[in-house]
């Protein structure tokens, strides 16, 4: 009876939004400010070249092959170790990030990277090329003001 | 004599000007704060720290399609904002922010103000009735019964230190303070309050509104400026609420060191931020435990608060 006319339980629920008017928002300010991915995070996968520039995929076809969504196109050219690939193309804007094709690669010739910002009106700026594919990764980051 | 009516003209420039940018402002502050109390940052966007963002939104509002609904009474629709507007502006011209600045002293400046807040309660209905839907006319009438019943408590809660003070007229309800009235009347100032919150629908009394349950009450039919009308009254009828509170309980511009403005402006947003944070906090009363609250507890504890009031004065 005291409590409820001091109101006791309405001052706790004042204190505790209180106390929280305090702390620190936990909003992060998308485009100006941006949250590092986890190392293991799956974004837009990139190919990896050895130390002396020359490409790591021997063009297998693997990933390719063990693509869902299908949209990894691999043509290769020479033999035995001299086997390259001409065409490697990505369409980012059918990838489904699932990383099978990293995980599949014998030769680890790709990785994933942390960059997620794949909305994009241009649909063709999401097929990546070979050329493209080989940039860092940073590079493809574009701000939203174009 | 035009020297006079030129000061005067001045007055009321400074005092609505300003005003109008509080209450402007006040949905800012309003944001700003519940976002913080819920671990958000609010607007940020628009300027530094979204400080432009209620002028976008007046703009945005200024600039939107006036939109009346086929089946509302065109006259009353227009009318009602306008009624609620004015009657929250016009409550301005009576509080004193200083000792010498006012726009005018009348000798029953709160009895004023209670009975033009109450005709505020006019548009509410008028705009409920007129929009034609049937959650509007729902929104009306709930504020019709709920602003007529806790503005017996607000009337009755001011009573107490009126009796104490000995007058209507506000300036000199502070002057006669030497100490905040507050001390003297503890009970009167919760009461005070508890009754504003129901009188300027806000949360927890919020039932006019009521956004999940009737859409937006009465004004579900209102956009564009007629919208930004209510919107603006609800928010001038906060400050004028804050003020009186100021004025009675706190001892208005009364205190140390800063000039008398500074202070009543101090304690004006000390109420305001109360009323806000207390939206942070509490959910919506139930529309019966609301009109319980009012009348079984809070009326019986006014009238005891005066009655004792009586009685010791007497004694004294």
């Amino acid at each position: 009876m005291i409590a409820k006319a001091f109101m006791t339980d309405l001052m706790q629920g004042l204190q505790r939004t209180l106390k929280y008017f305090f702390s620190k928002p936990v909003t992060v300010q998308y485009p100006k400010e941006k949250l590092t991915p986890f190392p293991r995070f799956r974004g837009f996968i990139r190919l990896v070249v050895n130390e002396d520039g020359s490409h790591k995929c021997i063009a297998c076809g693997q990933c390719a092959r063990v693509c869902p969504a299908g949209c990894i196109t691999v043509k290769g050219e020479g033999k035995g170790k001299e086997r390259h690939p001409v065409v490697f193309d990505i369409n980012f804007g059918r990838c489904i990030y699932c990383a099978y094709c990293v995980e599949i690669c014998p030769v680890d010739a790709l990785e994933t990277t942390g960059f997620y910002e794949g909305a994009e009106y241009d649909l063709d700026w999401l097929d990546f090329d070979i050329n493209k594919l080989l940039e860092d990764y940073k590079k493809w980051e574009r701000t939203f003001k174009k | 004599m035009l020297h006079e009516i030129g000061l005067a003209l001045l007055r009321i420039i400074v005092v609505f000007g300003v005003a109008l940018l509080f209450v402007a402002y006040l949905t800012y502050l309003e944001r700003k704060i519940i976002g913080h109390m819920q671990v958000r940052m609010g607007p940020m966007r628009v300027g530094p720290h979204g400080l432009l963002q209620p002028i976008a939104d007046g703009l945005k509002l200024f600039f939107k399609e006036d939109i009346v609904p086929y089946e509302a009474y065109k006259l009353t629709f227009y009318v009602a904002p306008l009624i609620c507007l004015v009657c929250a502006l016009v409550l301005f011209a009576v509080i004193p922010v200083s000792k010498s600045f006012m726009i005018t002293r009348i000798n029953i400046g709160l009895l004023y103000v209670l009975s033009i807040a109450s005709v505020g309660v006019l548009g509410i209905i008028l705009a409920g009735w007129a929009s034609g839907s049937k959650y509007s006319l729902l929104g009306g009438l709930r504020s019709a019964a709920q602003m007529f019943s806790y503005e017996i408590f607000l009337g009755f809660s001011l009573m107490g230190p009126l009796m104490i003070a000995g007058s209507l007229d506000l300036a000199k309800i502070v002057e006669v303070q030497k100490v905040p009235m507050l001390i003297y009347q503890p009970v009167a100032f919760v009461i005070y309050i508890i009754a504003a919150l129901g009188e300027i629908n806000r949360v927890p009394f919020d039932l006019p509104e009521a956004e999940s349950e009737l859409v937006a009450g009465f004004h579900t039919e209102y956009s564009g400026m007629k919208f930004a009308y209510f919107f603006l009254a609800e928010y001038a009828n906060m400050l004028v609420v804050s003020a009186i509170a100021t004025i009675v309980f706190l001892a208005g511009w009364k205190g140390p060191f800063l000039p008398g403005w500074v202070w009543f402006l101090i304690k004006l947003f000390a109420f305001v931020y109360f009323f806000i944070w207390v939206r942070a906090t509490f959910p919506r009363y139930r529309y019966d435990q609301f009109m319980q609250i009012g009348w079984k507890i809070m009326l019986p504890i006014v009238l005891a608060n005066i009655v004792v009031t009586g009685i010791v004065m007497m004694l004294i």
